[in-house]
């Protein structure tokens, strides 16, 4: 039924005491959850935190494991519950203290890199490039809550609409409109940060 | 197919997730209507620009930790803690614990917990068995001693009955944690009292709950 490495397996090879099959895991899926919790976010540190907490509760759930769901479900699911859990904590100490001085904390200072003036075309590309990025993570920022795990999760996780509607726990029609949302509000922030189809043709982004 | 049956499956398509049959109609579909080719164009340009948006690396430190803790999981299983670990799995408890009927189940094993200790042991449920095994049913009113696995078992039904405390599962999780009290009274002794008074004290409009409380305060410790 599942592929001898498949995650599923995996999965059971762990339960069954093979803790090298759990790194395998780990290291196969490491970015995605970690990007997925940027995504949700915004921060890079709580990223790294929620990528750890996500498999410490694996850990934790896998003598309960069966193999009938999708794994990766499971994964994104705990992920999506902790990005949650952490929004409404930072909503909760927003509300108790208002001194919140300066935005992002995630706009990282250029690297020394990048501040060097712009001698030749890489350097000019490697700003621009940079600018493009920062364009595209305030889009998805800007996306509503529900619009952006779901937009996420398909865009960049890969999993299928009614995946993702058993992660969110809602339909897949539902799902399926607020990726329409999602997608049409990225395509006009897309447009106001003039990023056209020749911007992209010409960047190697 | 209509433009607007097409409009319908375009998310689909985009994502890969429309039958192949159907795919070809849209391919079709878009190759005579400018509207829906457009519409298609859209989404399929969106889609490849934020495709290449950054993604994140965890530091190695992070994937050490999560190893490492996953290996120590593996050691801390042992054998003897399989066959009675089950019994606390949320899924054993469920069927138990449906219903009206759950609540007066549940006081009817808190009373009989907490009957003295010289009435005679007629009620055998199956938390009943697990106080047992968790206990010594010879010398069941004097403090037992916890030993190797014993330990690990006591440890693990009270994550268990943290984690239904935690999904407000309150009945299954004081029937975890009086049986703890119960069997293993050295265990984190003041806490696990402190719960049960907690789960008590939710259903105090219950007046056996509240009885049962009211006797707890007063048998301290």
């Amino acid at each position: 039924m599942f592929k001898e490495d498949s995650d599923e397996m995996l999965m059971l090879r762990y339960q069954r005491g093979d803790a090298e099959a759990f790194r395998t895991l780990i290291l196969r899926h490491r970015i995605g959850v970690t990007s997925f919790a940027y995504r949700y976010v915004g921060d890079s540190q709580v990223a790294e935190d929620v990528f750890q907490e996500t498999f410490l509760r694996l850990i934790q759930k896998v003598k309960r494991y069966k193999a009938q769901a999708k794994f990766t479900t499971l994964l994104y699911t705990i992920a999506r519950n902790l990005c949650i859990d952490h929004l409404r904590k930072m909503e909760h100490r927003k509300h108790q203290s208002l001194n919140a001085g300066g935005g992002d904390e995630d706009e990282e200072t250029d690297t020394l890199e990048n501040m060097l003036p712009g001698k030749n075309v890489e350097a000019d590309r490697s700003v621009f490039r940079k600018e493009i990025q920062k364009a595209l993570k305030k889009a998805i920022d800007s996306l509503s809550e529900e619009q952006r795990e779901v937009f996420v999760l398909r865009e960049y996780q890969d999993l299928r609409f009614r995946e993702i509607a058993k992660v969110t726990r809602t339909t897949t029609n539902t799902v399926k409109s607020r990726m329409r949302y999602a997608l049409a509000n990225l395509r006009k922030a897309l447009a106001k940060a003039r990023i056209t189809e020749e911007v992209v043709r010409d960047e190697v982004l | 197919m209509k433009c607007s049956k097409i409009q319908d499956v375009l998310l689909d398509y985009v994502y890969g997730e429309l039958e192949a049959a159907d795919a070809v109609k849209v391919e079709e579909h878009v190759r005579v209507c400018p509207e829906c080719a457009g519409a298609l164009h859209e989404m399929e340009f969106t889609s490849k620009v934020f495709k290449k948006a950054e993604s994140r690396v965890p530091s190695n430190g992070a994937v050490e930790n999560i190893f490492r803790a996953a290996s120590d999981a593996l050691r801390e299983e042992e054998p003897a803690e399989r066959k009675i670990i089950p019994l606390f799995s949320r899924e054993s408890l469920r069927p138990l614990l449906v219903g009206a009927a759950s609540v007066l189940l549940i006081i009817g094993v808190v009373m009989w917990i907490f009957r003295p200790p010289a009435a005679p042991p007629t009620a055998a449920t199956d938390v009943g068995k697990v106080a047992v095994q968790t206990g010594n049913p010879s010398t069941e009113s004097s403090p037992i001693q916890l030993v190797g696995h014993q330990q690990t078992v006591v440890d693990k039904m009270f994550t268990d009955a943290e984690q239904l405390y935690e999904n407000k599962s309150y009945e299954s999780a004081l029937v975890l944690y009086v049986t703890i009290y119960r069997g293993a009274p050295d265990y984190k002794h003041e806490y696990i009292k402190n719960r049960i008074l907690d789960i008590l004290d939710r259903n105090s409009d219950n007046p056996k709950a509240k009885e049962l409380a009211k006797e707890l305060r007063g048998s301290n410790s």
